[in-house]
């Protein structure tokens, strides 16, 4: 169950085994404002992997995500599967508060347990 | 009449089997042929249930975005006229063969000021919609999923739209529906302009922003019922919609805009006045620019302005 944290705003969410960063932020609840067309195709949802490593489950286009940038740490959020626990950088702008109102109860990241009963994303 | 329609769209997919599941089963087209590219790529050819030559969309693996676009001419002469045209704008023009493209007849290729490939023919092989032309039914039984008829139109992103204009026009004697442009005066700056030779109401929209790059590439319907439905299954087939459905001020169409398994944008199009060369422009400026894309939210995001292929 590999947990991403994002900085500055210190965040943390609880991803399923094999959930792709975006769609298990979108899951527990934050509102990420970097969203494209959420299949790999446009980089507009790539960001800065500030620690651990991620893999990609579909081939991604060399024209969107370089072998250059991959070893210099992007993280195409809407592919990426996190292997382990990542750290990502997210400006405070392109990441909604602490999830609020209806979203506080899918934030899973303070309890693992529930994860498990929201894996249909 | 020289161009009649944008007759093919040749895309890139990152990953064929998922590919093929969104044209064939969410979209419902109807796959024509499969083969495999000089270059070594898995290619499917598909066509709509109302398009009766032999493709309006081929598919081929490696990467993502627009490979070329497939313009169709009424007459064999129209290829010669069209290639003096583009000559004369200085445009470099190479022939291309029978065969080429599978089931498509001779014609010219060249690069457009935007660096997209178009390629212009005449002659593709028939196969007939799907309801035929002997006392035909209104539509086959058993569409799969959207069911979509037919190839529409595309958008596609330029550096100079203003050029593109200009080359549409004098290459394809294409005319201008609407235009989105900074001011209403002559010398205005042109961001945006929608295209057409016949009275739909637009084949080719040219957006500015990056040379080479696709916005999207649409497919017809006949209603707000059926881009409501379209809507619908992209919900039961986890298709992520970009923005819809909608009305677009601009050309007054219906729509839903949605993703590919690649990320290619595809669009369902429906409505839309009839185009005619002498109707008067539609000039859309920056400040109301947001209810010409969304005529209902009248607001633009960056996504729907700066996510291409």
């Amino acid at each position: 169950m590999p947990v991403v944290r994002i900085e500055p705003s210190g965040f943390e969410a609880q991803l399923a085994p094999g959930e792709p960063v975006l769609a298990g932020l979108a899951r527990c609840g934050f509102t990420v404002r970097k969203v494209g067309c959420r299949r790999g195709g446009c980089g507009f949802c790539k960001i800065e992997l500030l620690e651990g490593e991620v893999t990609y489950d579909h081939p991604v286009a060399d024209s969107v995500l370089g072998d250059d940038e991959r070893g210099e740490g992007a993280c195409l959020t809407c592919r990426a599967v996190p292997v382990g626990d990542i750290t990502l950088h997210l400006d405070q702008g392109d990441v909604s508060a602490a999830p609020t109102g209806l979203l506080k109860y899918l934030n899973t990241a303070a309890t693992p347990a529930a994860a498990t009963s929201s894996e249909r994303e | 009449m020289g161009i009649m329609r944008m007759g093919y769209a040749h895309v890139r997919v990152t990953d064929m089997t998922e590919a093929k599941d969104h044209y064939a089963n969410t979209l419902g087209l109807y796959e024509t042929h499969t083969d495999v590219s000089p270059e070594g790529n898995r290619r499917v050819f598909y066509k709509g249930w109302d398009e009766w030559d032999h493709h309006s969309v081929v598919l081929e693996e490696g990467g993502v975005g627009v490979v070329k676009y497939g313009w169709k001419v009424e007459r064999e002469s129209d290829i010669e006229d069209i290639e003096k045209k583009a000559i004369d704008f200085g445009l470099s023009v190479e022939r291309m063969s029978r065969g080429e493209n599978p089931e498509i007849g001779d014609g010219i290729r060249f690069v457009t000021p935007s660096e997209h490939v178009f390629e212009v023919y005449h002659q593709a092989t028939a196969i007939g919609t799907e309801v035929g032309t002997h006392n035909p039914e209104a539509f086959p039984r058993h569409l799969i999923g959207v069911g979509a008829p037919a190839l529409d139109h595309s958008l596609i992103t330029a550096e100079d739209v203003g050029g593109m204009q200009a080359m549409l026009a004098h290459v394809f004697d294409f005319y201008a529906t609407e235009r989105v442009q900074t001011s209403l005066d002559d010398d205005a700056h042109v961001i945006a302009t929608w295209m057409t030779s016949t009275n739909q109401v637009h084949q080719m929209a040219v957006l500015e922003g990056a040379n080479a790059k696709l916005h999207h590439f649409a497919f017809r319907l006949n209603d707000w019922n059926e881009v409501g439905r379209a809507a619908d299954l992209m919900a039961m087939d986890d298709v992520p919609i970009d923005v819809g459905p909608t009305r677009h001020g601009i050309t007054r169409g219906q729509t839903v805009y949605f993703f590919d398994p690649s990320g290619n944008r595809n669009e369902v199009f429906s409505g839309g006045y009839l185009a005619y060369p002498d109707r008067p422009v539609n000039v859309w400026t920056p400040e109301q620019l947001g209810k010409g894309v969304f005529y209902h939210a009248r607001e633009l995001n960056d996504r729907f302005t700066t996510v291409v292929t």
